[in-house]
């Protein structure tokens, strides 16, 4: 039986489509777990090729600071949770795994628009822009439209199963046997 | 799809426009909040999977063309806000739907038919 889902020109959990969104996640992390170092002087400086100050600016506001944990440590964690969330099921987890698509869909989404609402926040409050704070937005930004595909098919084979008459919970959970 | 990469650099001219035009606050924060907001939207529905989400993209447009009446702007930061404005609502009608139906087994519609 095909992986594709009925109706679809693609399968959208194929690695050639997920591979490439592990790949920026693992960007992503690497350019947030740099600025996380720099919150907390792991490393003294932080790299700023565009807008002089401005990184220093947004990267020790008191906005970075509202959480337990620096904004940049909050978005390497996301990253991360991207990149593994990305990587669990084989070809058929739309269907298999409809829970790990769920949540890597919340992780990528939900999660990402948190990094474009900062880059709002950011030059409103301070004035200020922060070059790799704006490179890991666009990455954010770039995830998303890959990984709500994946999301729609999951959700897709969700109400196919309650039209059934299915249950909706085991299918989300264990995936419908196909 | 072309439209709305061209509608998410308007947003990033807007982005950049309080330094190019040395527009003060708030004059300086509606440029801010709406072009992040739009180059956001209209990359995300540039692809067709996403594309309903471009008309949020008319609600910054609005904003964009009564702002000059709510705050002064001066005369460079006034055109750039009511063309942009205007710019970006045109982008967004004529983006078109996409073909998100066929290639998604129905699109987002099919969850609530």
């Amino acid at each position: 039986m095909t992986a594709t889902p009925a109706g679809w020109q693609s399968n959208p959990s194929a690695w050639s489509q997920r591979l490439p969104l592990v790949a920026l996640a693992a960007a992503g992390f690497a350019i947030a777990g740099y600025l996380a170092l720099y919150q907390y002087r792991v490393v003294s400086t932080v790299w700023e090729p565009f807008f002089g100050q401005g990184s220093r600016i947004v990267l020790n506001s008191p906005l970075s600071r509202v959480l337990p944990v620096s904004d940049a440590t909050l978005g390497a964690g996301s990253y991360l949770l991207d990149a593994v969330t990305g990587v669990i099921g084989g070809v058929r987890r739309w269907r298999s795994m409809p829970w790990i698509v769920i949540v890597f869909g919340i992780a990528v989404g939900p999660l990402g628009l948190v990094s474009v609402l900062l880059v709002i926040a950011q030059p409103v409050l301070y004035g200020a822009y922060c070059a790799l704070c704006l490179a890991s937005a666009v990455i954010s930004l770039s995830m998303i439209p890959g990984a709500m595909d994946e999301v729609l098919a999951s959700l897709q084979q969700l109400r196919k199963v309650r039209r059934d008459g299915g249950s909706v919970w085991l299918a989300f959970w264990k995936g419908t046997p196909s | 799809m072309i439209a709305l990469f061209l509608a998410a650099l308007v947003g990033i001219e807007l982005m950049a426009s309080p330094a190019l035009l040395d527009s003060p606050e708030p004059v300086s924060d509606s440029f801010r909040t709406a072009g992040p907001l739009i180059a956001t939207i209209s990359f995300l529905s540039a692809f067709s999977i996403l594309r309903g989400l471009r008309w949020l993209n008319l609600l910054c447009s609005a904003w964009l063309v009564i702002a000059p009446l709510i705050i002064q702007h001066a005369t460079p930061a006034l055109v750039n806000s009511t063309v942009a404005g205007a710019v970006v609502a045109v982008l967004t009608a004529v983006a078109g739907e996409g073909n998100a139906r066929q290639r998604y087994g129905g699109g987002w519609r099919s969850l609530v038919r």
